[in-house]
């Protein structure tokens, strides 16, 4: 039983060791000869800065299209709108003739 | 937009409204003159804005909502200023006058605003995908209206003339502070809403085009200010005149 226990122990043990113990070291890659540029090649133009939400992905940019409908709209509105405003001054207008000077001052 | 042009619109009609108020000869044929001129005004704007203007950079057409839209709330704005300048003047020194100018300068503010909020919700579709959006700029508008709305509604509601005066002046005192804050709170806060656009943000034909609209609207404004104010003075006249007695009825009979 004593030596059942000893060896379950040191079994453990060495799992645990295991899981702590440095790794081999691994042999460093050989690194790949840079390729030279040419010498009449344009520089690399560097990436653009990416918003850390992405926004870029989602959002759309560019030029609105169309929208001619909004734009009738509100010219029919402004136009509808100062008509209809004159045409009720129109029809609220006083009767009788405008109050005398000094008369209600 | 010159920081200039809204100062020099509120001097001009301002100027107009003296005028057609001190001087009785002006009186008509003044507003004839700015009806004809804003009529003939208002026809160009549609030639100019709809074709002769260039799109915007990146609203294209739709862009040229601009047109009409700023300068109906820039009247907005005037009348306002002018109904809380009428508002001061009555308190100072009592007079039906400055009190009727007071009330027509709210309602023309009143339908001015309204129809530029209506016609910002139109350009706020294609531009920022919704109708409408709980931004500063749009709460403190719509604040703004309320407010005036309010003040109509307390003018139409108060029967003893010299209260209603008062009073109305004294609310049209405390609703102006909404003005500064509306048009403030795009520099103020984090609005949808752009900032106002200056003098060296426009080209040319856009900044050309746009003056002209705001020139278009300002003799409006000047007309029905002081058509309406006629309205109100017609109003006051009549208040005054005392309704007929009516005929006595004859006597109700006791029968037992």
């Amino acid at each position: 039983m004593k030596s059942f226990l000893l060896v379950a122990a040191l079994a453990v043990s060495t799992v645990a060791l295991a899981d702590i113990a440095k790794p081999p070291p691994e042999a460093p890659a050989e690194a790949a000869p840079a390729l030279a540029p040419p010498a009449n090649a344009a520089p690399t133009p560097a990436p653009a800065p990416l918003h850390p939400q992405g926004i870029e992905n989602a959002v759309p940019m560019g030029v609105i299209d169309g929208g001619w409908g909004y734009v009738y709209a509100c010219y029919v509105l402004a136009i509808g709108g100062t008509l209809l405003y004159g045409i009720s001054l129109f029809l609220r207008r006083p009767s009788g003739p405008p109050p005398a000077s000094g008369e209600m001052s | 937009m010159p920081s200039w042009a809204p100062l020099s619109g509120l001097i001009v009609v301002v100027g107009l409204i003296v005028l057609h108020l001190a001087v009785p000869s002006t009186r008509s044929w003044v507003w004839k003159v700015q009806s004809v001129l804003g009529t003939f005004m208002l026809i160009a704007l549609v030639y100019f804005g709809l074709f002769w203007a260039p799109p915007e950079a990146f609203m294209s057409n739709v862009g040229r909502i601009i047109y009409v839209h700023v300068p109906f709330v820039w009247m907005c704005m005037l009348a306002f200023t002018v109904n809380v300048g009428a508002a001061v003047a009555y308190l100072l020194k009592k007079s039906w006058r400055t009190d009727a100018l007071a009330e027509a300068s709210a309602e023309v503010g009143v339908f001015f605003g309204a129809t530029g909020v209506m016609m910002g919700s139109i350009w706020a579709k294609p531009t920022w995908g919704v109708w409408w959006d709980w931004d500063p700029r749009l709460i403190s508008t719509t604040v703004m209206l309320l407010v005036y709305v309010g003040y109509l509604a307390f003018r139409s509601f108060t029967e003893d003339p010299e209260r209603r005066a008062s009073w109305s002046a004294a609310a049209a005192i405390l609703g102006y502070v909404s003005l500064p804050i509306t048009w403030f709170s795009v520099q103020w806060w984090n609005s949808l809403h752009q900032k106002q656009s200056g003098g060296g943000t426009m080209d040319k034909p856009i900044r050309v085009v746009y003056l002209w609209g705001a020139i278009s609207f300002l003799t409006f404004l000047f007309v029905f200010i002081v058509k309406r104010y006629e309205i109100a003075r017609g109003r006051q006249t009549g208040a005054l005149v005392l309704p007929p007695l009516e005929a006595p009825k004859a006597a109700a009979q006791v029968t037992t």
